[in-house]
């Protein structure tokens, strides 16, 4: 494994891209973005990233189809899936399909950042993601 | 890094079958031996009287309810407190009650075998075998009104939890079995959306703890470290109960802002206070 992350998110709110990319980048992550699910799924198909962030309430494709996708694709990557509309039956299913985490928004750079570290220790990184 | 909460119909069972799956799983045991005595010490209440709270309804006066729900949101603070941790079996104090919407809790309801419960009542009250039906039909009713009464949820209907044993028909041993098999589902390990409705919890059981003495009607919750808190009052103290209230909770530990509703609408909010 590299030492950076190679880390695929997934958001249909630019917002959240524009926020979360550079707060990443700083801990040592390399970040692709994308708002559109069908451009993501074609990515993921290409390349292998470590950890897939994504939304869950998009159109089209949901949060939980990006997670069959990525699972069905390859064990390795870690899928941490975001939403606005958390409940715990929402987040007891992405759990038993294999999602690495569940984080409900609003949350902090600093949330995800530490739940990215999780992930980087989870996946046998060397470097400490949590201390940079 | 799982909790397991177990409810019962025999107090037996439930002590039973909370201490054989903890020491099966290596979890620590959270019950009434170890949260009352700190109840007792923080809050001058005595184990009797918080026995009571868990146990029986109160008198219809005013200010016997008010008593009765104080020491509830006592106890409720100091179990939601340790729940913030992990690898835990709960029982005894209602926590299957209030610890709702944590998706690493899982909620267990056992229900004993009819006959040896019939046989315990009979041996207790030297009733005989039609006397003790009804008065564990009686108990049961009890239990239900007690739980509906404060909770909004009825204890005793099954389908309110996550797994429900009946061991009429299965054995404690192939029922503990069970609870472990459950307990390994990835859908009950904590994560991070997880972790923050329990810490959600402690903040509404903290705050309610410091704030139902002085304002017993008050409605409390929490999202993400902001306290929402709603009551009652004339529309000239609006100010002053919001600046008190401020004070009182600002500095709770997790507390990042307060947020204080002041309702005149005295109908529609005495029909919720009691919950």
């Amino acid at each position: 494994m590299n030492d950076k992350l190679e880390v695929l998110l997934l958001d249909d709110e630019p917002i959240v891209g524009r926020r979360l990319k550079p707060a990443l980048e700083k801990i040592g992550c390399s970040v692709e973005v994308f708002e559109n699910p069908h451009t993501a799924l074609e990515r993921i198909d290409e390349k292998l990233f470590d950890i897939v962030v994504s939304d869950i309430r998009m159109d089209d494709i949901d949060g939980i189809q990006i997670l069959d996708h990525v699972i069905e694709k390859s064990q390795h990557t870690k899928v941490i899936l975001i939403t606005g509309y958390a409940m715990m039956s929402l987040a007891r299913e992405a759990m038993e399909k294999g999602a690495f985490d569940f984080i409900a928004k609003p949350f902090q750079p600093d949330d995800l950042r530490a739940v990215i570290a999780k992930a980087a220790k989870a996946l046998g990184s060397s470097v400490d993601f949590e201390q940079k | 890094m799982s909790i397991i909460i177990i409810s019962s119909d025999s107090k037996e069972i439930e002590q039973k079958t909370a201490s054989l799956i903890a020491r099966s799983l290596g979890y620590r045991t959270i019950d009434r031996e170890g949260i009352f005595p700190v109840v007792s010490d923080k809050y001058k209440v005595s184990e009797d009287e918080l026995i009571g709270a868990l146990e029986n309804r109160p008198s219809v006066f005013r200010k016997s309810i008010r008593q009765w729900n104080l020491r509830l949101s006592f106890i409720r603070e100091a179990v939601v407190e340790e729940l913030l941790q992990d690898n835990l079996v709960c029982h005894g104090l209602a926590a299957h009650l209030y610890v709702l919407g944590v998706s690493h809790v899982l909620r267990v309801r056992v229900l004993s075998k009819e006959d040896e419960k019939i046989q315990q009542v009979m041996e207790r009250s030297g009733a005989n075998r039609q006397s003790a039906l009804k008065i564990l039909e009686k108990e049961k009713k009890f239990r239900s009104r007690w739980s509906s009464d404060l909770f909004d949820m009825d204890e005793t209907d099954s389908s309110r939890y996550d797994l429900s044993i009946n061991l009429n028909n299965i054995d404690l041993e192939d029922a503990i079995k069970l609870i472990e098999e459950t307990i390994s589902y990835r859908k009950f390990k904590a994560m991070t959306y997880s972790m923050r409705c329990m810490q959600d919890l402690a903040l509404v059981s903290r705050a309610r703890a410091i704030l139902l003495p002085r304002f017993p009607d008050v409605r409390v919750q929490a999202s993400s470290g902001r306290l929402i808190i709603s009551l009652l009052s004339l529309k000239r103290e609006k100010e002053k109960k919001t600046k008190i209230i401020k004070d009182m909770t600002g500095n709770i530990q997790g507390v990042d802002y307060v947020e204080v509703h002041v309702f005149n609408d005295y109908f529609g909010h005495a029909a919720q206070s009691f919950r």
